[in-house]
C-alpha cells in the first residue's frame, strides 16, 4: 500500500517463509517414520515383514485399521471423536451372525443398517444433545458393549460358513483400495470434506459461510458407523462367528493411526488424507511386525500405550486446546 | 498545559530496540513521559505501540536501550515487578481468566493481602473487589459472579480496575476503548482525568485520532518502529498526524465526498418486526445502491441485528425476507440468497486463521468452483488470486495461513470471500473495528464502489463520524428500538445522532 511498510512487511514475510519450512518439515516427519518402521520390523524381524508369505496376513492388518480409519477422518477433522467403534463392531457382527443362518443378503443389510444407526445414535448425543464427543462416544461404547455381551449370551456366535468364500486377499486388498479411493476424493475434492475442515478450525466461521452446521456435524458419526459395519462384515468373513473380542481396539487403532499421520486431535485445515495412509500403513506395520517378533498381546497394548502417548505429545496443538471436544 | 512541561519526568526512554527475527519492532525509540501527564501513541498496525508498552509492562524486554522510571534506571523482570514499581497495563487482548471470579480476577497474583493463616478470606476480597469497581465507576457487576458469561466490554473494565487498584504511578493502556461502548468509555476518561489530577501519568494507545486528541496531552507518533516525532496539545491536528503515521499525504476526506443518496427505491432485504434479546419490534427496509448505517451503543441490539438478517441467529419473533419474498432463516439460505455478513469478532467468526487465504476466501463459494461435481484446486488457487489482487492483500502466496497476516490484511480476507460469492447484500458489522487508516481508505472506498454497482449494505457501526460520512440513511438504536432515521446530509452531526441513542 505504501513504501514505508514495505520493509516490515518484507521482514514479517521473511519470518512466515520460516514457519512455511518448518511446516513443510512437519509433513515430512509421518513419512519418514513409517519408512523407520518398517525398515526396523524389516531386520528386527529377520526380513519376515516384506516376505510374500507375510503379505496374507499384512492384509488382515491393513483392512482392520485403514478402512475405519477412512471412516473416522471425516470426525477427526472436525475436532470430534468416536469411542464407540469397537462396541459397534461388535453388536454389528452379533446382529449380523444371527441373521446370517437364515440369509447372507439379509445378514450384510442388517450389519450396514445397524451400523449406520449406531453412528446416528452417537451424533444424536453428540450434535443434538451437545455432550462432548469424548464422553458421548464413552457412554454410548458402555451401551453397545453391553448391548453385545446380550446377544452374544457372554460367549460368541457362529455365522453361515459361506462368509468364508470371500476370504480372499484380492477381496481384503481390493476393498481397502476402493474405501481408500473413494475417501480420498470425498475428503479431498468435495465441498463436504472441505466443510469438515473448516468445522474442525472454526465452528462459527462455518457457520456465518452458510454452512448448515448441525447436518454437517451429524454425517461424520453415520460414516465412521457404516467403517465399522464394512469392519464388522469383515470379521465375520474371516471368523465365520461373532465373540466379544470382535472389533476390540478399533478405536485405539483408528485414533492412533491418525495421530501418527498427522491429524491434530483438534481437526482443522492441516488435516489431510495422507494422514489416512501413512498413519494407517505405520500402525498396521507395528502390529504386524509386533507379532512378527513374536510379542505377547499384552506386550504389544504396553507399547501401543507408549506410541499413543509420544503420538499426541508430537501432534497435540496446545494453543487450541479449547477446541478439543 | 505548560505547567506539565514543567513537571518531573517519570518514565524516560532512551534508543529502544527490539526485534523478532528479521522484524524490527522498535528501533532507537527515545522519548520522555512526564508526571500528570497524559500521552497519545498512535501509529499503524505494526509500528511498534503494543511492543513499547509490553516492554513498559515488563512482559517482554527491550534488545537495546534503557528506560527511566522517577530518573532510576528501570528494567522490570515481569509484570508483577513493574506493578511493584507503579507501572500497570490494561492489554489489548482479553486478559481475563475464565472460571473464576470478578474478584478474583481483579486480584489475581495479589491474593495474599486477603489471606490469613493460609485461608482465603473471600468476603473482604469480594469487598475490596466492589470497592475497586466502585472506584473506577462501573456499577452493578457482582465481585462473587463468575467472569464466563459477562461481555468483553465488561471484562475490559474489570482489566481497568485490577490495574487501578494496583494504585500505578504509570497506566499503560493498550487499544481498550476500540473494544467499549460509550458508557465503557466514560468509565475510561474519568479514570485518565483522575490519573493527571493525581499528578500520576497515563500512556494512551488508540487508533482514534479524534479521541486521543481529547484526551491527551500530548501524541507520540510511531512509524515502522520508529520514533517520528510528537505533538503538543496546541499542534495537534488530524491531518498532520495522519500524515506523520502513514509517511504521505491522505486525502483529507477518507469518507464519501457525495451527498447523493441512495441509488434506487428497488427492496433488496426486510425484516419485519423482529425481536430478540434487547431488540423490540425492529422493522426496516434496504434498497439496491444504498449504504444503511446502523448506530447505536454497543449492547443496544444493533450487532444482533446483523446476525438475526443473515439467519445465523434465530430471532423470537419476526422475519427477514429478500426481494423475491423467500424468507431468510439459515445462514445457507442467506448465501443462497446472495447475501454476505462479516462479524465484529473477526477473529473467532469471520475467519480461521488456522486455515489459509485460499481456503478462507474459497470456503462459502466451493459450490461454484466445481469440475465434474468435484472442488477444482486449480480454481480454489485462481479465485484466491483474483481476490488477492483485486484487494492488494498482502500475503506471501494463497497457501499462507492467515494467522501470519495483519489486522487490515485478515479483515481483506473476510471480504475477500463474499466479493468472490458475488454477493449482492452486505452486512458489515464494524468493518473497520481495529484497523489502520491506509486499510480504513481501503475499505470505505470499497464500500462506495459496491453502492455504485447497485448492491445493498447494511454497515453497523460504534464510530459516528464513519456512520456519518458513509451512509446514505442512518438508523439510530436505543434500549433495543430504532429511535431515529436520517437521511444522508452534510447538517447531520455526532450530536444529533448521540441524543437519539441515549
Amino acid at each position: 500500500m505504501n513504501s514505508t511498510n514495505t520493509a516490515v512487511k518484507a521482514a514479517k514475510s521473511e519470518k512466515s517463509g520460516l514457519r512455511l519450512a518448518q511446516d513443510s518439515v512437519k509433513t515430512v516427519i509421518p513419512f519418514l517414520g513409517l519408512i523407520l518402521i518398517i525398515v526396523f520390523f524389516q531386520v528386527v524381524s529377520g526380513g519376515k515383514l516384506l516376505s510374500a508369505s507375510n503379505l496374507k496376513t499384512f492384509a488382515n492388518y491393513a483392512f482392520q485399521i485403514l478402512v475405519p480409519a477412512c471412516g473416522a477422518v471425516f470426525l477427526m477433522s472436525q475436532g470430534n471423536l468416536d469411542y464407540s467403534m469397537a462396541g459397534n463392531v461388535c453388536v454389528s457382527a452379533a446382529l449380523g451372525a444371527m441373521v446370517s443362518n437364515t440369509s447372507i443378503p439379509l445378514a450384510v443389510l442388517v450389519v450396514l443398517v445397524s451400523s449406520i444407526a449406531m453412528g446416528a445414535l452417537n451424533s444424536v448425543a453428540c450434535v443434538l444433545l451437545r455432550v462432548p464427543a469424548f464422553i458421548a462416544t464413552l457412554a454410548t461404547s458402555f451401551i453397545y458393549t453391553g448391548l453385545a455381551s446380550v446377544l452374544l449370551g457372554g460367549g460368541a456366535l457362529t455365522a453361515n460358513f459361506a462368509f468364508k468364500d470371500a476370504d480372499t486377499l484380492v477381496m481384503k486388498y481390493g476393498v481397502t483400495f476402493v474405501v481408500l479411493i473413494i475417501t480420498y476424493i470425498v475428503f479431498t475434492y468435495s465441498p463436504f470434506g472441505k466443510h469438515c475442515c473448516a468445522l474442525g478450525a472454526k465452528e462459527e466461521v462455518a457457520h456465518q459461510s452458510g454452512i448448515n452446521v448441525t447436518l454437517e456435524r451429524i454425517i461424520p458419526f453415520l460414516i465412521c458407523g457404516f467403517s465399522c459395519g464394512i469392519l464388522a462384515l469383515f470379521t465375520l468373513v474371516r471368523t465365520c462367528s461373532a465373540a466379544t473380542s470382535s472389533g476390540a481396539g478399533t478405536q485405539i487403532n483408528t485414533m492412533l493411526a491418525l495421530l501418527l499421520g498427522g491429524i491434530p486431535f483438534s481437526g482443522g485445515w492441516s488435516s489431510k488424507f495422507r494422514a489416512v495412509i501413512v498413519g494407517g500403513l505405520m500402525m498396521a506395520v507395528v502390529t504386524n511386525g509386533l507379532v512378527l517378533i513374536g510379542l505377547g498381546s499384552e506386550l504389544q497394548q504396553l507399547i501401543k500405550g507408549i506410541i499413543f502417548i509420544v503420538a499426541v505429545a508430537l501432534s497435540f496443538d496446545r494453543k487450541n486446546t479449547a477446541i478439543i471436544k | 498545559m505548560s505547567e506539565v512541561k514543567d513537571n518531573p519526568i517519570i518514565l524516560r526512554a532512551e534508543g529502544i530496540s527490539k526485534s523478532f527475527g528479521p522484524t524490527k519492532a522498535l528501533v532507537n525509540v527515545s522519548f520522555e513521559i512526564r508526571r500528570g501527564e497524559v500521552v497519545g501513541l498512535i501509529g499503524e498496525n505494526g509500528s511498534g505501540k503494543s511492543t513499547f508498552s509490553t516492554i513498559a509492562a515488563g512482559i517482554q524486554k527491550q534488545d537495546a536501550g534503557q528506560l527511566f522510571l522517577d530518573g532510576q534506571p528501570y528494567a522490570p523482570v515481569d509484570i508483577t515487578d513493574a506493578i511493584a514499581h507503579g507501572v500497570s497495563m490494561v492489554v489489548q487482548e482479553q486478559g481475563t481468566l475464565n472460571g473464576i471470579s470478578v474478584a478474583a480476577n481483579i486480584f489475581a497474583g495479589r491474593e495474599q493481602q486477603f489471606t490469613k493463616a493460609g485461608l482465603l478470606d473471600l468476603r473482604a476480597m469480594n469487598a475490596a473487589a466492589a470497592e475497586a469497581l466502585d472506584a473506577i465507576g462501573v456499577t452493578g457487576v457482582d465481585p462473587a459472579q463468575l467472569v464466563n458469561g459477562m461481555s468483553f466490554e465488561e471484562r475490559k473494565l474489570l482489566e481497568v480496575a485490577r490495574a487501578e487498584c494496583s494504585n500505578p504511578q504509570l497506566l499503560i493502556i493498550d487499544e481498550t476503548t476500540t473494544a467499549l461502548g460509550k458508557e465503557g468509555r466514560d468509565v475510561m476518561y474519568r479514570l485518565i482525568e483522575k490519573m493527571r489530577k493525581g499528578n500520576r501519568s497515563v500512556l494512551f494507545i488508540s487508533h482514534d485520532i479524534e479521541e486521543l486528541m481529547s484526551v491527551c496531552d500530548s501524541i507520540i507518533v510511531l512509524r515502522d518502529g520508529q520514533y517520528i516525532g510528537a505533538l503538543n496539545r496546541g499542534e495537534m491536528n488530524v491531518s498532520t498526524l495522519r500524515r506523520m503515521m502513514v509517511g504521505r499525504e491522505i486525502a483529507e476526506n477518507f469518507y464519501r465526498g457525495d451527498y447523493d443518496g441512495r441509488l434506487t427505491d428497488e427492496v433488496a432485504l426486510r425484516a419485519r418486526h423482529i425481536c430478540y434479546g434487547p431488540m423490540k419490534d425492529v422493522s426496516l427496509e434496504l434498497h439496491r445502491g444504498e449504504i444503511l448505517g446502523v448506530g447505536g451503543l454497543t449492547d443496544c441490539g444493533m450487532h444482533d441485528l446483523g446476525k438475526v438478517l443473515f439467519g445465523a441467529l434465530k430471532p423470537d419473533y419476526g422475519e427477514v425476507t429478500v426481494a423475491d419474498g423467500s424468507r431468510i432463516t439459515t445462514t445457507g439460505q442467506a448465501v443462497k440468497n446472495r447475501m454476505a455478513y462479516i462479524s465484529k469478532n473477526r477473529d473467532t467468526e469471520a475467519l480461521m486463521s488456522a486455515g489459509s487465504v485460499k481456503d478462507n476466501i474459497c470456503l462459502p463459494n466451493l459450490s461454484k468452483l466445481q469440475k465434474f461435481g468435484l472442488v477444482s484446486p486449480k480454481k480454489e488457487m485462481e479465485t484466491a488470486e483474483k481476490w488477492g489482487k483485486t484487494l492488494s492483500i498482502k500475503m506471501q502466496s494463497p497457501k499462507q495461513y492467515c494467522m501470519y497476516l495483519s489486522g487490515g490484511n485478515k479483515q481483506k480476507v473476510s471480504i475477500a470471500k463474499w466479493l468472490a460469492s458475488e454477493a449482492e447484500i452486505y452486512i458489515f458489522d464494524c468493518p473497520t473495528r481495529g484497523i489502520d487508516i491506509g486499510v480504513k481508505t481501503d475499505i470505505y472506498r470499497l464500500l462506495s464502489d459496491l453502492k455504485q454497482q447497485g448492491k445493498a449494505i447494511v454497515m453497523i457501526a460504534e464510530e459516528l463520524p464513519e456512520l456519518i460520512g458513509m451512509s446514505d440513511r442512518i438508523l439510530t438504536f436505543k434500549d433495543g428500538e430504532i429511535s431515529g432515521e436520517f437521511l444522508r446530509s452534510p447538517d447531520i452531526t455526532e450530536h444529533t445522532l448521540i441524543d437519539y441513542m441515549i
